[in-house]
């Protein structure tokens, strides 16, 4: 049985993308905005989940609304590493889909986690939270990497640097977001001894 | 499209119509002790845009449904959330809903309930306290174990609350620090009120840990009142009650009726089936 290509792609990110990008496809936006689109649903549907522990229809689709921010940030994260990559095989849209492709590590770390707050009286220490982070992170860099080397077309000196960019792009949103919303300066500071 | 994905799908949709179902508001009856009216109340609640995981403008309906008669929405350093929360909230048919902020020091965490501007957080925590009354609120002591207890005492002094009963307490090691500080706190000022706050992020439920007020009025002057005089009463779960034995004596007979509702069996099939769902959708994707 063939497996789905978003699981394909986690298990052999070099071989599925070849494989996808052999694929007669033509790519359009609205295709490209498919897995974005999901993962605002996963995302927007697990915190609703894990904060309220109701989903009541009006709940979920705020959630999803207000959440859909994450997937944004990453579409215009792709556009930049899609756009510096020049002599690329194919379309921008198609290069959307192929890179949101790659969302399962992400998407199941956010699932794994809501599901462990959900339903186990397990506490999660902050810490372990923290390191578990690495997993999908090592994991997502890896098929970025894949995906600068096949879809885009990249020599391999031009995909590190491309996926070190996508990588630190992604960080430093996550980080300012952090810093904005929790009062972070002041636990620097405190951390720091100032 | 694969089965796998129609039957994801459709698990989505089962989950969240069996979560719709079972979306009911708990039964209460008003509970009034000595002429004071008792109210349940959550002092410590996040929202987004901030670190929660919820809107302020869905906060109010969502407090009805966990049996909470008024919330105070406290992001770090910052009251924009409270004020959109209040301004959202319709004051005569649910829950309170009181302009907050988590002030976020260095050595310290200070919940002012009852402003209007962010505090400054760069102070030490007496200034943070004073200011918080000049703008007529009440200052209470967030989750004040070790590394956030910077109060001297004339600090301790002031403050209108402090928590007692916090998601954190839940662990017996931590529990030993928040006594340990309430007792601090008591020998400075007597009245301290005791507080019992969820610290409502992303991981619910919102008013897990809980705040019983003896009020006069049920209106926000009636709670910061309420606060202020120390007529309060922390409580986690469905645990022990924390805070001056003699408020404790008075609300230990309607223990079972203040205690916060209790999922169903439905609501969590309901939860899980969606949850499964997603795992099943991440999985499978929008296209073979």
């Amino acid at each position: 049985m063939l497996l789905p290509p978003d699981l394909r792609l986690v298990l052999s990110p070099t071989e599925t993308y070849r494989q996808l990008i052999a694929e007669p496809v033509r790519g359009t936006w609205l295709r490209a905005l498919e897995r974005p689109a999901l993962v605002a649903v996963i995302i927007g549907t697990a915190v609703t989940l894990s904060s309220a522990r109701r989903v009541p229809l009006d709940l979920v689709l705020m959630g999803i609304v207000c959440w859909a921010f994450v997937p944004l940030v990453q579409v215009l994260i792709g556009l930049v590493v899609i756009g510096r990559a020049r002599g690329r095989p194919m379309s921008v849209p198609r290069c959307v889909e192929l890179l949101f492709a790659g969302h399962l590590p992400w998407s199941l770390w956010t699932l794994v986690m809501v599901g462990l707050d959900t339903f186990t009286t397990v506490p999660i220490p902050l810490t372990v939270q923290v390191l578990s982070l690495l997993v999908p992170a090592v994991w997502t860099t890896m098929i970025v990497s894949a995906f600068c080397r096949t879809a885009l077309g990249c020599t391999p000196a031009r995909a590190r640097m491309l996926t070190v960019t996508h990588q630190a792009m992604t960080w430093t949103a996550f980080f300012a977001y952090v810093f904005l919303v929790s009062g972070f300066w002041p636990r620097i500071l405190a951390f720091v001894g100032a | 499209m694969s089965v796998a994905r129609i039957l994801a799908i459709c698990g989505l949709a089962a989950g969240l119509a069996m979560g719709a179902i079972t979306d009911t508001v708990p039964p209460r009856k008003p509970i009034t002790i000595e002429g004071y009216q008792v109210l349940s109340g959550d002092f410590h609640v996040h929202a987004f845009v901030g670190d929660g995981g919820i809107p302020p403008w869905m906060l109010q309906r969502h407090a009805t449904h966990v049996g909470l008669d008024v919330i105070a929405i406290t992001n770090h350093n910052q009251t924009l959330a409270g004020r959109l929360g209040r301004a959202a909230a319709q004051p005569s048919t649910g829950p309170l809903v009181l302009v907050g902020e988590e002030i976020t020091g260095r050595d310290y965490h200070l919940i002012g309930v009852g402003i209007e501007r962010p505090i400054n957080w760069d102070q030490p925590a007496r200034g943070a306290i004073a200011d918080v009354h000049a703008q007529g609120g009440v200052a209470i002591a967030a989750h004040p174990m070790h590394g956030f207890d910077g109060y001297d005492p004339v600090a301790l002094a002031d403050l209108d609350g402090v928590e007692v009963a916090h998601r954190d307490t839940l662990s017996s090691a931590m529990s030993l620090q928040f006594d340990e500080f309430y007792r601090r706190a008591l020998t400075q000022n007597p009245e301290v009120a005791a507080i019992g706050s969820s610290d409502f992020h992303t991981s619910g439920p919102m008013g897990l840990c809980r705040t019983y007020l003896l009020v006069r009025e049920p209106n926000e002057a009636g709670v910061i009142q309420a606060i202020r005089d120390g007529r309060t009463v922390g409580r986690c779960e469905s645990g022990r009650l924390r805070g001056r034995p003699e408020l404790v004596r008075l609300l230990e007979p309607y223990r079972d009726a203040l205690a916060p509702p209790d999922e169903s069996l439905a609501q969590t099939l309901a939860l899980l089936l969606v949850w499964l769902s997603l795992v099943a959708l991440a999985i499978v994707g929008p296209r073979s």
